[in-house]
């Protein structure tokens, strides 16, 4: 498929994309008037002015178009998942499977054509076996049709009568390939394998050849990288009437999402992420992707999911493709659903999955230890999907720890009796607190090993007291610094870490 | 209402009679008193009356057949405030307000809070994970730090048993309260809310009473109360007794809860409780406590 897009000129017209290089300004691409006037991309631009006087041209925006190619490729995800974008001008899509989902593949090349002209896109489509032939019939099949198919098992026939550009080959193989009289790909086909490999200098290009041409004849596997891995679940819906309300897309999901569940359980998987594109008619698309903290095969907790983020899709022109994807899957074995006895408490996972799809993932966790000894870093967030492993009894019993902890410890002024013992009173957030009790000090020394490069200042040691003041509020304070060393580390200071 | 005592808790409950005219009945005297009674069942049965395991209440008539209470009652532990509750303890399907006096003591609210939900754990006390949910706003990080496991020790409650979650905005906050109740996963939901008002409190008491979650609503001090709650509660710090090994160090945790309002119960008692970080219970506070006699120290406290 040749995308030669973007331009404002009549068709007719002869017009060019240019870019400068190293030999001055080049033509890029060329549409089909100026095509015929005899110009092709690698012209320079004064030598095609003076072929085609009226020639139009401006300047090629390469960004711009990788952009709206992989727009273009992701919009083609309704044909089926696995495709990619092939060079800076092509696409290639592997419809395996598929095709009776359109009507057989007469019908879905010409649904995507049809839909493509829709666009603005001028575009040729090849339709093969194998991604090598479908390469070659794409560029070079003959006839003026946009679509070149290849029925099944044909593919080596339709191969023999294209030329040998067909092959994906590097220039100077092209070059010497033609050199030796091979112009077709039936010519190099005729040719045994042993002396084809004699007539090159290099074994590797030998093997290039060889390889390409296998490849395209399908002897031999192609490995190809899909923009996004494929889904193994994927269940789709195509509606002749665009949609344009949010009602109607719910009522589709609630099938989509039966469907796919189905499959599931026939193979007792569950997923763990499940993705809702809804593909416009004007050619875009939105998505919607939703985590689940347990593998799940619950259809009307999907549908409960997603319903929460399907007023955010913009119907626009309307949409006529629906797919609902099973992106990570997981063994689930069956278990008992329907014999839930009142008083019996349900799962937490659905729960979890609702509240961090709505509150968004960091939002919604749970505490889990740490070794550390130092009180900010002893835990740290975990994912509640983790909620299984309890917190393991202290090996060395610690003196109270607060219930809530500052993330930043708080200045705080204080007055003590004694430089080194627990403060009298302190001032925190502008109000004094007299202190009654007292307990401590605990010192905390820093990490060693986290102290390393660091300045002496950073870590001091702190003397942890847990006080009380005479309403019965109770704090965490310390004192971060030694009197002994001050004039190394600096005046000691005060600071509130924690709450009880 | 009097209850007659029953053999146990769990019989079948005695459905109200719904048709008392075909009660067999000696004449019109009898007839008169069976109808009252079953009206009276009625009524009770419409108001979701408690249920008293231990405190039968002796304001009423004749005796109707307790219904049995098929919830894990939620005890404090302290024969005179579950005597006090008509429900032998807190309302285990309600919603049930923790207010504190002051901003300094909010944290103490807290506490007092996650005490009530470790009762509610060790009564569960069933294998496996016993999940509750506590929500809260990043304003409350912001005002008393954040949550901190190593402390949750203290109350004996595992961290890996509380689902976290830190709600942006207050709509957020209680959408996830009245979603945590009606899941049916956890024991308990514990929400620190800052702008409480009527109607959340009316859809979460009425979520809690559908899906038999309770549910414990730390508001703000100085809002109004929530009608829809069953037990409001206000709480302050006390200070403590000297701790029994160091005299000049706390001793354990200490707060005066005010029952402010209670449902078919008693309102306006105080209670000076403390928590033993031992045994993981609350205790009623020696009555002569320190300093408790210095009829000056809230005063001083305020000045």
């Amino acid at each position: 498929m040749i995308r030669d897009g973007g331009c404002s000129a009549p068709p007719e017209a002869p017009f060019a994309l240019v870019a400068a290089g190293e030999k001055g300004i080049t033509l890029t691409a060329v549409n089909a008037a100026a095509a015929r006037e005899g110009l092709g991309s690698g012209l320079g631009l004064s030598d095609a002015r003076a072929r085609c006087p009226h020639l139009r041209s401006t300047e090629a925006e390469p960004e711009n178009d990788a952009r709206a190619l992989l727009k273009l490729a992701r919009w083609c995800g309704r044909y089926s998942p696995s495709l990619n974008r092939d060079g800076e001008q092509g696409l290639w899509i592997d419809v395996t499977g598929a095709a009776h989902l359109f009507g057989g593949e007469a019908s879905l090349c010409g649904d995507l054509t049809g839909s493509l002209a829709r666009f603005g896109f001028t575009a040729r489509l090849g339709f093969a076996d194998t991604l090598g032939a479908a390469w070659a019939l794409a560029r070079f099949a003959d006839g003026g049709d946009a679509a070149a198919i290849a029925p099944a098992g044909e593919t080596p026939q339709r191969l023999n009568g294209l030329p040998i550009e067909g092959l994906r080959l590097a220039p100077d193989t092209i070059t010497l390939l033609k050199r030796l009289g091979l112009r077709r790909i039936s010519e190099l086909r005729r040719l045994p394998r042993t002396s084809l490999q004699r007539r090159f200098s290099s074994q590797a290009v030998a093997q290039a050849v060889l390889t390409r041409l296998d490849q395209a004849l399908g002897e031999r596997k192609e490995p190809r990288a899909p923009l996004t891995p494929p889904p193994r679940y994927l269940a789709r819906a195509a509606f002749p009437e665009p949609l344009i309300s949010s009602a109607g897309v719910e009522t589709a999901l609630g099938q989509l999402a039966h469907d796919l569940c189905a499959r599931l359980g026939r193979e007792l998987q569950g997923t763990r992420e499940i993705a809702f594109t809804a593909y416009r008619v004007d050619g875009s698309f939105a998505e919607i992707r939703v985590g689940l903290s347990a593998p799940s095969r619950a259809a009307d907790h999907m549908v409960r999911l997603l319903d929460e983020k399907i007023q955010a899709i913009d119907a626009g022109f309307g949409i006529d493709c629906l797919t609902l994807a099973a992106s990570a899957a997981e063994t689930l074995p069956p278990e008992q659903d329907v014999f839930v006895t009142q008083g019996t408490r349900a799962a937490p996972g659905h729960l979890i999955d609702r509240l961090s799809n709505r509150l968004g993932a960091p939002c919604v966790f749970s505490l889990g230890p740490r070794a550390s000894h130092l009180p900010e870093r002893a835990e740290q967030r975990r994912s509640p999907g983790a909620l299984n492993e309890p917190w393991a009894e202290d090996p060395c019993p610690k003196p109270p720890r607060p219930l809530f902890l500052f993330a930043r410890p708080e200045p705080i002024a204080v007055v003590a009796e004694i430089p080194e013992g627990p403060p009298a009173r302190f001032t925190w957030r502008r109000v004094m607190r007299r202190i009654v009790r007292a307990d401590g000090p605990e010192r905390i020394a820093p990490e060693w090993w986290q102290a390393i490069g660091r300045s002496s200042r950073k870590d001091r040691p702190r003397d942890y007291y847990r006080i009380e003041d005479e309403a019965g509020g109770r704090y965490w304070v310390f004192r971060e610094g030694l009197y002994q060393a001050q004039a190394l580390t600096g005046v000691p200071q005060w600071y509130l870490h924690g709450l009880f | 209402m009097a209850l007659k005592p029953s053999a146990g808790g769990l019989e079948s409950p005695a459905l109200p009679p719904a048709d008392v005219g075909r009660l067999p009945t000696a004449g019109g005297a009898g007839m008169r008193f069976s109808l009252i009674e079953g009206l009276r069942a009625r009524i009770r049965s419409i108001e979701r009356a408690p249920v008293s395991l231990s405190s039968p209440p002796a304001d009423h008539g004749t005796g109707f057949t307790r219904p049995a209470c098929t919830l894990t009652p939620w005890t404090f532990g302290i024969v005179e405030i579950d005597h006090a509750l008509p429900w032998g303890g807190l309302d285990p399907s309600g919603l049930h307000e923790i207010q504190p006096r002051t901003h300094s003591d909010s944290w103490a609210a807290v506490g007092f809070a996650l005490g009530l939900l470790r009762r509610r754990m060790a009564a569960i006390g069933a294998a496996g994970k016993n999940l509750s949910l506590w929500a809260f706003s990043p304003n409350a990080v912001h005002e008393f730090g954040r949550p901190y496991g190593p402390g949750l020790r203290a109350f004996g409650i595992d961290p890996s048993e509380l689902l976290m979650v830190e709600a942006r905005r207050s709509g957020d906050l209680a959408w996830t309260l009245e979603e945590g109740i009606k899941a049916r996963a956890l024991i308990a939901v514990l929400g620190q809310i800052d702008g409480a008002n009527w109607t959340l409190g009316r859809r979460l008491a009425l979520a809690a009473q559908a899906h038999r979650t309770p549910c414990l609503l730390i508001s703000s001090p100085g809002t109004g109360e929530l009608g829809a709650a069953m037990t409001r509660w206000r709480i302050e710090t006390a200070p403590s007794c000297p701790h029994p090994f160091d005299a000049s160090a706390p001793g354990a945790r200490r707060w005066r809860a005010t029952l402010e309002r209670c449902r078919w119960g008693p309102t306006g008692l105080t209670w000076d409780l403390e928590w033993s970080d031992d045994a993981y219970r609350f205790r009623l506070a020696a009555p002569l406590a320190d300093r408790a006699d210095d009829p000056g120290w809230r005063l001083q406290r305020t000045a």
